[in-house]
């Protein structure tokens, strides 16, 4: 059949250059509205063709099959000196060919984000590919609107000579800009000459005409530009866009065969996408086993050592879970999951698994999580199940430290180009949004600043509302027309990826080359990362291993060095000591995992926690499902005894039981279905799924019927199964993961009896580990001072790199400077271990740090136990640095000539001196300039809390510290003053804003809620300074006292200042330069 | 060289081959036949400040070459004369 007779194929014109979301910055619609609106042009096909990158693929394919419409997978190939070239895929063969010619574009580049193509790659790599000449920034057209039509010729003649006459075709757009009609008649008098073939397209980066507006912002964003500035990338009209078969066909109406060509190409194509493959992962077991039998023997060698004796029970759920496993092909992961954890503990890293995967007991006995789910009764079907026949994804917990280790023996272990990290797209959220639309328009940088800061982390579709709700949020300063605009835009960029990133710890491992399935490109880490994110990575084939980064860990592996105590090991602490449970019930849980944030040192004495589960239950209830939900409060009641438990079946009890008939786990949400309406376990998960990710009411409501209707059939009642039926469609979107609960509060038990029973060695691990958890490190050192655990300053002679514990005491650690590297720390450490320093001069002789680290050093009082006068150290030490810099360096090169050293240079005894005669004749600082510069240095004073200067004004106004609160009587209004620590809006069950924060002074933390009316009055108070005046009453809930606020102004201190900074430190700091 | 006009003009447009192109305007007190629309193209201008889309033609007519504009709602202007 010939072109020219080709019948109305695929709507009678197909667009073959789209730009989706996934050209970052310059695509402005999602890749679901292109094909939508395909679709709805009636096109039977469509290309998506995005800057460098094939990340639309998967979704393409299946919006495209939703759509009944045929995805075309291609790329707009950025070639060696910025040259474009549009690039289709014919058939798998050239969309793998696509994926090993972007990999050696991005590798092969000296700028990582910007690949480049090498035309010998072109040339290993041409087989199933249809090139196009690309848009006007092709080699072919750049040359000929650069008037050399002979380059032009020999450009296209050199693709011919790649791709073949009949796989090349010159590209023809008519964007309505100066010069394209003249454009296209060169392009389509070298066409002919060549003898290939001419083809339209739109060069679409919208799906509307309409999109033109956020496009061009984008491009802004792109190019740093405002949108009054003029830059050759900025299009200036709006016709790149989605347009129709007529419109196609008007335009070219003069060359219809560049119109019927789009058909051709279209239906030679097959799908590039092979979504059916397995590429797991490959593990070679020892001689004379298979991975199957491997497995097998592990698991039971690792049951023996997990249950001593492996009864019936054991055998027969460990036979399951191995059947399943091994049917669905996925034993080779899970050797490789356990190389890659045996190889971590076997080098000491701390590791601990969490997630779904602790719902499996293979996966126990394998050694990867410390939750014994037999013995939890964690059904294996929520991790994985024959009728789901998910990809397991396992994810492990390392000390952050030492992480990336692990890291690098995957790569080395299962080879370059099998293993990569899992990409990550860096969406715009509302902030971002703000900010960066806000530069296009041109709106003055501090006001977007202001405004930004102040918005919550919330999606960049809900700004709008959050303007209106939000009182900190009004007045913004901005003109009304940009900041509609403002709104407008930002609006329409929620979700639209602003950059790839590298995800937090997902890996995929394949058993082919990922470059049969996806180009690999180098992340800012240096790493290489895969072009799909966690998202699409499975329907390549692909399985994913999370080996994720906890601070935690570090500060668990921190304590344990710490603590002296020989007989003492954190994997052997007992699961029932009553004082670490004594502890949790009061609710003094700052620094413990999982439990030290407002809402659960809420929970804890209302909870009273006795027992390991009910540790598994406060991790799970304190989330924004629950709390929405309303499962909070009879969760509680009924723990305690002062609500009746009662089911609406008898069958219901043995699985709600542990939970006092709340339905709190996914896991139970399968249990329920199973048990009432006779589903498998696997159907019963899918149903959970499906109910996660409902989307209507309709959609639940049929679910509903084909519930009850089962039940029914089951034996059930209707009105029972409807009943039952309302429990979990209200907790199946925000049940927790049981399992991955339970391993959750395995850790957050054993962080509670280490806080408990090792304070110091706990609190300086924590503060080792920074940043982290939910506190700043000033209010770790409050908590630890509660604990009667004293803080000892930073010293040049006692602290080491990290903080450690002297005599029961923390002392501060030399890592808490600022500015302070890990080279200028092992330059002091190494001259600590030749003798303590007498002087800063002897420190200035000694050490090698840089001048600011030594200021830093000295207004941080690391030299007050030496030197009497802190500001006349800092005052010196400039003078300091320079000479002991030139006398090493004249003395060095005196060495290494085998001369004497020079004399006439100052030594140590006249700097001493010199430091010594300062000390006499300057005045040191005043407490409260020691305390500004200690907390500019350090983020915290140890000898004072800044609440401490005010005690006595704040005494006369009535307010009582923490502790004085802690103790007064429910009801009583009171005064509280302290810095603010946290202010946050969680959802609530009832919609409307209430702010939880807390008030920090130098006995401990005090609770306040804000509910919505004091919120609108004082909100732009509360987000916006640092420390507060509140009035309220004491609200004593279970022996969790808070202060419900009824004023709140901001605490200026004197002078103006939040806090008493006085600027005579910085004066000191200007003087001496 | 090139001067700016900007001027509201009455322009004749084709009715037959490419739709809406001038075919002659009135300019200097009579009707000028273009010859050729030697190129033509469209702009949004400051959309962010409410501007409206234009479509430009250079032609030529007679020994000169001029720029018209045409908004969105049909209003012609002679944009630039370019000597």
């Amino acid at each position: 059949m010939s072109p020219m007779s080709l019948p109305d194929l695929f709507g009678g014109f197909v667009h073959l250059h789209v730009h989706s979301q996934y050209s970052f910055l310059d695509g402005a619609s999602r890749c679901s509205e292109l094909v939508a609106r395909c679709a709805e042009l009636g096109m039977g096909a469509m290309a998506i063709t995005d800057h460098d990158n094939v990340s639309c693929a998967v979704e393409f394919a299946r919006a495209a099959a939703e759509h009944g419409i045929k995805p075309i997978q291609g790329v707009e190939l950025t070639m060696e000196g910025g040259a474009h070239l549009t690039l289709l895929a014919e058939n798998p063969e050239g969309y793998a060919n696509i994926c090993n010619i972007l990999t050696d574009a991005y590798m092969n580049s000296s700028d990582r984000r910007r690949p480049e193509a090498r035309v010998h790659t072109l040339e290993r790599h041409s087989k199933g590919l249809i090139a196009l000449s690309g848009c006007r920034r092709g080699a072919i057209p750049a040359a000929i609107l650069a008037r050399q039509h002979d380059r032009a010729m020999q450009a296209a003649e050199a693709l011919v000579k790649i791709f073949g006459k009949r796989n090349f075709y010159i590209e023809l757009q008519h964007p309505m800009t100066p010069g394209a009609a003249a454009l296209n008649s060169a392009l389509i008098h070298l066409a002919s000459s060549l003898g290939v073939g001419v083809v339209a397209t739109n060069n679409v980066h919208y799906t509307h005409k309409s999109g033109f507006e956020l496009h061009d912002v984008l491009t802004c964003i792109r190019t740093l530009t405002t949108l009054d500035d003029i830059h050759p990338e900025r299009h200036i009209n709006a016709e790149n866009y989605l347009k129709s078969a007529a419109q196609m066909r008007e335009l070219f109406a003069l060359v219809p065969e560049a119109v019927v060509n789009t058909l051709a190409i279209a239906e030679r194509c097959s799908p590039g996408l092979n979504l059916g493959r397995k590429l797991f992962p490959k593990y070679e077991p020892p001689a004379g086993e298979s991975p199957a039998s491997l497995l097998r023997r592990l698991t039971m060698q690792g049951a023996e050592a997990r249950y001593g004796r492996i009864t019936q029970a054991v055998r027969d759920r460990l036979e399951h879970e191995l059947n399943v496993i091994i049917t669905l092909g996925f034993e080779g992961y899970f050797l490789a999951v356990h190389d890659i954890a045996a190889w971590a503990r076997g080098r000491g890293i701390r590791c601990a698994g969490r997630g779904s995967a602790a719902d499996s007991a293979v996966v126990y006995c394998l050694g990867l999580t410390n939750v014994d789910p037999i013995a939890r009764g964690l059904l294996f079907e929520r991790f994985l199940s024959l009728e789901r026949a998910q990809r397991p994804d396992i994810d492990i917990d390392f000390q952050s430290d030492r992480r990336d280790e692990v890291a690098d023996y995957v790569y080395e272990r299962y080879g370059q180009g099998h293993v990569a990290s899992v990409c990550t797209f860096n969406t715009f959220l509302a902030r971002s949004a703000v900010r960066d639309v806000g530069k296009a328009l041109g709106i003055p940088e501090p006001e977007i600043d202001r405004l930004a800061k102040r918005l919550p982390h919330i999606p960049a579709d809900g700004v709008r509302a959050a303007f209106s709700r939000y009182p900190e949020l009004r007045d913004s300063g901005i003109q009304p027309h940009r900041f509609e605009l403002l709104l407008d835009l930002v609006h329409q960029m929620a979700g639209l990826p602003r950059h790839i990133g590298t995800h937090l710890g997902g890996l995929v491992i394949s058993g082919e080359p990922l470059t049969c399935v996806t180009p690999l490109q180098m992340s800012a880490k240096g790493v290489p990362i895969t072009q799909f994110d966690k998202d699409s990575i499975e329907e390549l084939g692909l399985i994913k291993l999370d080996l994720l980064s906890l601070r935690t860990l570090c500060a668990v592996e921190r304590a344990q060095e710490l603590i002296k105590a020989p007989e003492f090991s954190y994997d052997r602490i007992p699961h029932d000591d009553a004082a670490t449970y004594s502890m949790l019930q009061s609710g003094e849980t700052i620094g413990v995992f999982q439990l030290e944030s407002p809402a659960q040192r809420a929970l804890q004495p209302r909870l009273k926690a006795d027992s390991f589960e009910d540790i598994v239950a406060s991790v799970a209830l304190i989330r924004p499902g629950p709390i929405k939900g309303n499962m909070v409060e009879p969760f509680v009641a009924r723990r305690r005894g002062k609500e009746e438990v009662s089911y609406v079946d008898p069958r219901l009890e043995p699985i709600l039981k542990k939970t006092y008939g709340v339905v709190l786990y996914q896991e139970q949400v399968i249990q329920i279905a199973t048990a009432i309406a006779g589903f498998s376990p696997g159907e019963s998960d899918r149903l959970r799924k499906v109910m996660t990710h409902c989307r209507s009411m309709v959609e639940m409501e049929a679910i509903g019927r084909d519930f009850v209707a089962k039940a029914m059939a089951n034996g059930t009642d209707k009105e029972t199964a409807e009943t039952i039926f309302s429990y979990i469609v209200g907790y199946a979107g925000y049940g927790f993961c049981e399992a991955h609960a339970a391993a959750f509060a395995d850790t957050a038990y054993r962080t509670a009896y280490l806080c408990r029973h090792f304070p110091a060695e706990f609190f300086a691990a924590l503060l080792s580990a920074q940043p982290m958890g939910f506190y700043p490190p000033r209010t770790l050192i409050v908590e630890a001072r509660r604990r009667g655990v004293r803080v000892l300053p930073l010293d040049v002679n006692a602290s080491k790199h990290r903080y450690t514990v002297e005599n029961g005491a923390i002392r501060v650690g030399l890592m808490q400077v600022k500015g302070i590297s890990a080279s200028d720390i092992q330059s002091i450490e190494d001259a600590q271990a030749s003798g303590p320093f007498t002087s800063a001069a002897d420190f200035a002789a000694r050490t090698d740090v840089p001048v600011d680290v030594f200021e830093n050093l000295a207004l941080a009082g690391a030299f007050d136990s030496i030197e009497p006068n802190r500001r006349a150290v800092v005052w010196a030490v400039r003078r300091l640095a320079s000479s002991s810099a030139a006398a090493r360096k004249l003395s060095s090169e005196a060495e290494a000539a085998g001369q004497m050293r020079l004399s006439g240079l100052e030594d140590g005894a006249s700097l001493k001196a010199h430091v010594a005669e300062a000390s006499r004749s300057i005045r040191d600082f005043t407490p409260i300039q020691s305390f500004a510069a200690e907390t500019e240095i350090l983020g915290f004073c140890v000898h004072k809390h800044a609440m401490e200067f005010y005690r006595s004004s704040l005494a006369r106004w009535g307010a009582l510290t923490a502790s004085e609160i802690a103790q007064a009587k429910p009801g009583q209004l009171v005064r509280a003053a302290g810095l603010v620590v946290r202010p946050h809006r969680p959802p609530t069950k009832s919609g409307r804003t209430v702010v939880f924060l807390s008030l920090e002074d130098e006995t401990g933390l005090t609770d306040v809620t804000v509910f919505e009316s004091e919120y609108q009055k004082y909100g732009a108070a509360i987000f916006g300074s640092a420390a507060l005046l509140v009035e309220g009453t004491v609200c004593d809930r279970g022996g969790a006292v808070s202060i419900t606020a009824k004023r709140i102004r901001p605490f200026r201190g004197r002078r103006g200042h939040a806090s008493p900074r006085q600027p005579s430190a910085s004066t000191d700091r200007e003087a001496c330069r | 060289m090139s001067r700016k006009v900007e001027r509201p003009i009455r322009v004749e447009e084709s009715t037959q081959g490419p739709q809406g192109h001038p075919v002659s305007f009135y300019w200097s007190g009579r009707w000028n036949r273009v010859d050729a629309v030697i190129d033509s193209w469209r702009e949004c201008g400051e959309w962010w400040d409410g501007a409206e889309e234009h479509d430009y033609f250079l032609v030529s007519s007679g020994s000169g070459c001029y720029e018209l504009s045409r908004t969105c709602h049909g209003q012609w202007e002679l944009s630039r004369i370019i000597d």
